[in-house]
């Protein structure tokens, strides 16, 4: 279903997106269709918690970091959706590469794009850009558990809990 | 650029990132306001760039649901960008400073996670330790800040006091 783009700042992001400080790295949404596509971007600045530590004298934004970036803004494109404000989201599966070093100074722009969310299972890939140029690729699989538990098999938590499967 | 009664002292700097600004500048995380120097004449000009992430320790309580630069961080922006002017004197590097005099402030605008702070410096005066300059901040081509400064080197200001120049060898 095709719904109309619309742009976030800080405080409307807020609303939709459950991680706080110092663990949102999403600085402006400046398009998002809900259930289908998120652009926006994360300024890079000397005064963020990682930069004394990595690395003292060459500051660079960690990869990790730069992962959970862009797994952020695969999110805002399910959360935005109608019902999924605020939901938690887990990482189920994420594969990175990363073309350059990430800087203070810079500004990393991020486009997330849906392939596919059903059932709370959602398959996505994320470019991130500086000026222009690649920076880090993210091909990601999230979960939303609310709504991904509703449709687990109800046998296979319990079988696993008392052993019962082979493998045990 | 400013009328320059100081006369341009070494070479022009171009293009800093926060290693070259390290070399010059005592202060570090989380205390550093600014993140790239795009252009410095030393004894005259500086143009620097602050980026505003949403990831900074005073946007969690300023204000909770609706964050936004704190003034107190812009006029700290804004006194690092004119301490680059003079500290890039031959010298002068690294120099503890104080500052003694703050005129004229202005804010204009709100400034919010995701905004480009670009600030430029301009030193009026050098004399006996003693900087007095003026500093702009805009973001998105708008003027959103701006404050006038003086600001010193102590132990340079102590060299030239009276009481001292006695004691001169």
């Amino acid at each position: 279903m095709q719904r109309e783009a619309f742009s976030l700042n800080e405080t409307e992001l807020l609303k939709y997106q459950p991680n706080r400080y110092p663990f949102l790295l999403i600085d402006r949404v400046t398009e998002v269709v809900p259930g289908r596509s998120a652009k926006g971007y994360k300024n890079l600045t000397n005064n963020e918690w990682w930069i004394p530590v990595h690395f003292p004298g060459d500051p660079n934004m960690p990869g990790c970091l730069q992962v959970e970036a862009m797994a952020q803004m695969l999110t805002v494109a399910i959360l935005t959706a109608p019902g999924m404000e605020g939901k938690i989201v887990h990482g189920y599966k994420h594969a990175g590469t990363f073309h350059q070093e990430v800087r203070p100074g810079d500004r990393l722009d991020m486009e997330a794009e849906i392939l596919s969310f059903r059932r709370g299972l959602c398959k996505g890939i994320v470019k991130g850009f500086i000026d222009g140029a690649l920076a880090c690729e993210l091909e990601s699989v999230i979960i939303i558990p609310d709504v991904f538990n509703q449709f687990r098999p109800k046998g296979a938590d319990n079988k696993i809990r008392k052993g019962e499967n082979s493998h045990g | 650029m400013a009328e320059g009664i100081c006369e341009g002292k070494g070479e022009p700097l171009r293009d800093l990132d926060i290693r070259g600004i390290m070399q010059y500048h005592n202060c570090k995380y989380p205390c550093l306001m600014i993140d790239h120097c795009e252009e410095i004449i030393p004894g005259k000009y500086a143009r620097a760039v602050k980026n505003f992430t949403y990831n900074e320790w005073f946007f969690p309580g300023h204000f909770e649901d609706d964050p936004n630069v704190p003034s107190s961080i812009q006029l700290e922006a804004m006194s690092q960008t004119l301490l680059m002017t003079f500290l890039t004197i031959p010298g002068y590097e690294k120099a503890k400073t104080a500052c003694l005099k703050i005129n004229n402030v202005e804010f204009k605008r709100k400034i919010i996670p995701g905004d480009k702070l670009v600030l430029t410096a301009k030193l009026r005066t050098f004399r006996g330790g003693v900087a007095a300059g003026t500093v702009e901040g805009h973001v998105g081509g708008q003027l959103a800040c701006r404050s006038d400064y003086v600001m010193g080197i102590p132990a340079e200001i102590q060299r030239y006091s009276p009481g001292n120049i006695g004691n001169k060898e």
